[in-house]
C-alpha cells in the first residue's frame, strides 16, 4: 500500500522535477537551503497526496507550496556563505561551468532584490517557461496583472544588472590603475 | 528583447539550460523515507490556522455587539439600585419618582413640603409659570440636591423596582422615618422622591415601570404616525383617557381607532384627569390636575424656569413699574397657539442654536417690523408677529409671503445666518424680539427687549 502511494507520488512528480527544483533553487537562493525547501514541500505533498484534487496540476501545487513555505517556514539561521557554497557545489557536480555558475548566481542574487511577486512571475515565466495564464492561475491573479509584473520585473532587473555592471567596471578600472 | 535586455536574457538563458540542483534519484531516496516520517508541523492540526481576517472580523463584530447589548442592558435600569448608585457621576440631576400609597406627604416637614412643591413645579410645564416670574433660586428651604443643570432632569419610576420592599412599611416605622430613609438614598446627584396619589381622584391606579413606559412611548409614537394623527415623531402628544372616549391632541378619535388605542393605553388606566403626555424627551402617565401631576414618568424632563428673556415687568425712567411684557407675552403666546397649535412639530429638533448680538436683534426688530407693516401682514407695531423659519419656507403670521415680499425676509434671515429648522421662528412684539427654537415648551435662542418704556 505504502509502495503504491510512493510510486504514484513519484510518477506524478517525475514531470515536475526539473521545474520544481529550479524554482526552489531560485526562490531560496541566499535565504535557505534549497534541499530543505524541496524536502519540506515534498514531504507535505506526500502526506496530502490523496487530498490533492487536481493531480494533473501537481506542479502548480508544488510551486504554490514552495512559495508559501519559503515565506512562512521557520528557517534556521544559517551562514549565507555556506548556503551559497552548497548551491555552487551542487551545480558544479552537475558539470556546470564556472562562467554559467557565476551567471546563475548573479541572476538569483539580483532576483532577490526584486519585489516578491515580480520575482516570482519572472522566475516562472523566464526560467521555467510557464505561460502567463498558468502563472495567473498559480498566483491567483489575472494574465494582465502578470504581464505587468513581468514587464516591471524585467525593467527593474535590467536596471539592477546595469548598476552592478557599472560598479564592476569601476572596480576593475581602479584595480588596473592601482596595479599599473 | 535581446537588444533591450542583453545581460538579463543571457542570464535567463543560462538558468534555463542549467540542470536542476538535484537529480531525480535523490528525490526518490527522499520520498522513500517519507513513509515513516511524521507530517510536517504545518500539516498538524494547528489552532492558529483559524486566525485570519475573516474570523477576526466575525469575532470583533460579535464582541462589539455583545458589549453594546450589555451596555444597553445596564442603561435601561435593569440593575439593582446598589449597582446603579455606583455608576459614574453624570452631569444631569436625576430624580426617581414613584407612586407610593403608603406615604402621606401632607404630614411631612418643611423639607418634604418643599420637595413636593418643587417636584410639582418642575414636572408640570406651564406657561403661567414663566409669566409669574418664579425662579427656582427664589424658593427657600433646605435643598436636597443642588440643581447643577437647570435644564434637564431624569424622572423615572424605578423606585418601585429598587425599593419595592419599602412599599410594605412595617408598623414601627413612621412616615417621617420612611421619608428620611428615602432622602438618604441620595448618592451624588441621584436621589429618590416620592409623590402621593391625589386623594379623591376617580382614577385607576398606575403600576407601570421604566420598561413599560418606554415601550408605551415607542408604540404610541409608531401608531400615531401610522394613523396620521401626528405628522412627526418629534411632535408633542397629549392623550386624554377619561374612559368613554380617547382624545388625542384635543381631537376625539373615531370608534375604530378608539378600540385600538384603548388596547394600547390599557395599562395607563382611565380617569377624569388621566392623561398620557409624550414628547421627544419623555413620557408621563398619570393624573394632571390643577394642583399638579401625580403618576409615573420616564425620560428627560425640561425644567421651565424663569428666563431672563421673559421679563415680566420693568421700571420706566421715572421708576414706575410697567407690565408691558406680561401683556405682550400673553398676546404672543395666544398668537403662537392659534397659528401653530400646541402640538406642532415639523421634524427633528435643530442641532445648532441661534446666537445673535443685541445690535443684530435690534436691526432685525426694526427691519422686520417695517417689512411686515409694509407688506400688510399687520397694521402697526402694536401687534405681535411670528415669522416661521422652517424648512418648508418662511411664513409670516401663518401666511406665505409672495415671491416679491419673500426676498426682504430672506435677506434678513440670510444676513444673520438664521438657518431654517423645525420649531425655529422670529417672534416680535412691540418691545421684544425672540429668535430661536420654540420646541417642547421651551425657548432656545437669542432674545432682547427693545426700546424705551
Amino acid at each position: 500500500m505504502v509502495d503504491t502511494k510512493e510510486k504514484k507520488f513519484l510518477k506524478a512528480y517525475m514531470d515536475c522535477h526539473e521545474a520544481f527544483v529550479k524554482y526552489c533553487s531560485a526562490i531560496s537562493y541566499g535565504k535557505m537551503d534549497a534541499e530543505d525547501l524541496v524536502q519540506d514541500v515534498l514531504l507535505s505533498a506526500f502526506h496530502n497526496f490523496e487530498k490533492i484534487k487536481k493531480q494533473d496540476q501537481f506542479l502548480h501545487y508544488l510551486i504554490r507550496a514552495a512559495k508559501n513555505r519559503s515565506i512562512s517556514h521557520l528557517r534556521k539561521k544559517r551562514n549565507k556563505q555556506e548556503l551559497l557554497d552548497k548551491h555552487a557545489n551542487r551545480l558544479t557536480s552537475k558539470e556546470v561551468n564556472a562562467e554559467t555558475l557565476l551567471d546563475i548566481q548573479l541572476l538569483y542574487k539580483t532576483l532577490t532584490e526584486l519585489p516578491e511577486q515580480q520575482k516570482d512571475a519572472l522566475i516562472l515565466f523566464e526560467i521555467l517557461g510557464f505561460s502567463m495564464a498558468e502563472i495567473a492561475e498559480i498566483q491567483g491573479s489575472t494574465s494582465g496583472a502578470i504581464k505587468t509584473k513581468i514587464s516591471r520585473g524585467r525593467k527593474l532587473l535590467k536596471k539592477l544588472l546595469e548598476e552592478q555592471h557599472n560598479v564592476g567596471i569601476k572596480i576593475s578600472t581602479r584595480l588596473k590603475t592601482i596595479l599599473l | 528583447m535581446k537588444k533591450k535586455n542583453g545581460i538579463a536574457e543571457r542570464l535567463f538563458e543560462n538558468a534555463r539550460n542549467t540542470p536542476p540542483e538535484f537529480d531525480l534519484n535523490h528525490i526518490e531516496e527522499m520520498v522513500n523515507q517519507f513513509s515513516g516520517a511524521p507530517p510536517t508541523p504545518n500539516d498538524k492540526n494547528n489552532w492558529t490556522k483559524f486566525i485570519n481576517i475573516k474570523n477576526g472580523l466575525i469575532m470583533s463584530l460579535s464582541m462589539t455587539t455583545c458589549i453594546y447589548l450589555i451596555s444597553l442592558f445596564f442603561t435601561t435600569g435593569n440593575l439593582p439600585s446598589s449597582i446603579l448608585e455606583n455608576k459614574p457621576t453624570i452631569s444631569e440631576n436625576i430624580y426617581d419618582v414613584a407612586e407610593t400609597k403608603n406615604i402621606n406627604t401632607t404630614t411631612h416637614s418643611k423639607t418634604d413640603q418643599y420637595l413636593k412643591e418643587e417636584l410639582q413645579e418642575e414636572i408640570l410645564p406651564s406657561k403661567k409659570h414663566l409669566n409669574q416670574g418664579i425662579s427656582i433660586q427664589e424658593i427657600q428651604g433646605p435643598r436636597v440636591s443642588p440643581l447643577d443643570n437647570k435644564e434637564r432632569q431624569f424622572i423615572s419610576p424605578n423606585f418601585n423596582q429598587t425599593d419595592s420592599s419599602q412599599n410594605e412599611k412595617p408598623n414601627n416605622i413612621s412616615d417621617r422615618d420612611l421619608k428620611d430613609e428615602l432622602l438618604s438614598t441620595e448618592s451624588g446627584k441621584e436621589f429618590s422622591i416620592v409623590t402621593s396619589n391625589e386623594s379623591g381622584l376617580d382614577s385607576e391606579p398606575i403600576s407601570l415601570g421604566q420598561l413599560k413606559l418606554r415601550r408605551l412611548k415607542k408604540i404610541l409614537y409608531k401608531n400615531l404616525m401610522a394613523d396620521e394623527l401626528i405628522k412627526s415623531k418629534y411632535a408633542v402628544v397629549n392623550i386624554d383617557l377619561p374612559g368613554t372616549k380617547i382624545i388625542i391632541n384635543g381631537k376625539k378619535i373615531n370608534d375604530d381607532l378608539f378600540l385600538k388605542y384603548q388596547e394600547l393605553t390599557m395599562e395607563a388606566g382611565t380617569g377624569k384627569y388621566r392623561k398620557i403626555k409624550i414628547n421627544r424627551a419623555n413620557i408621563r402617565v398619570g393624573d394632571f390636575t390643577e394642583t399638579g401631576f401625580s403618576g409615573e414618568g420616564y425620560g428627560k424632563f425640561t425644567e421651565e424656569i424663569e428666563s431672563p428673556y421673559y421679563p415680566r415687568s420693568i421700571n420706566d425712567k421715572d421708576g414706575n413699574v410697567l407690565y408691558v411684557f406680561e401683556k405682550e407675552n400673553a398676546e404672543l403666546d395666544a398668537l403662537a397657539d392659534r397659528l401653530l397649535g400646541q402640538y406642532y412639530g415639523g421634524g427633528a429638533p435643530p442641532r445648532d442654536h441661534v446666537d445673535l448680538e443685541f445690535e443684530a436683534l435690534l436691526d432685525l426688530h426694526q427691519n422686520l417690523y417695517a417689512l411686515v407693516i409694509k407688506d400688510g401682514f399687520i397694521d402697526s407695531k402694536e401687534f405681535p408677529v411670528i415669522i416661521e423659519v422652517d424648512k418648508t419656507g418662511i411664513k409670516v403670521n401663518g401666511k406665505i409671503p409672495t415671491s416679491a415680499q419673500l426676498s426682504g425676509y430672506q435677506t434678513m434671515v440670510t444676513k444673520y445666518k438664521i438657518k431654517p429648522a423645525a420649531f425655529r421662528s422670529i417672534r416680535l412684539t412691540t418691545h421684544q424680539i425672540k429668535v430661536g427654537d420654540f420646541g417642547d415648551g421651551q425657548f432656545t435662542g437669542s432674545s432682547s427687549t427693545i426700546g424705551d418704556y
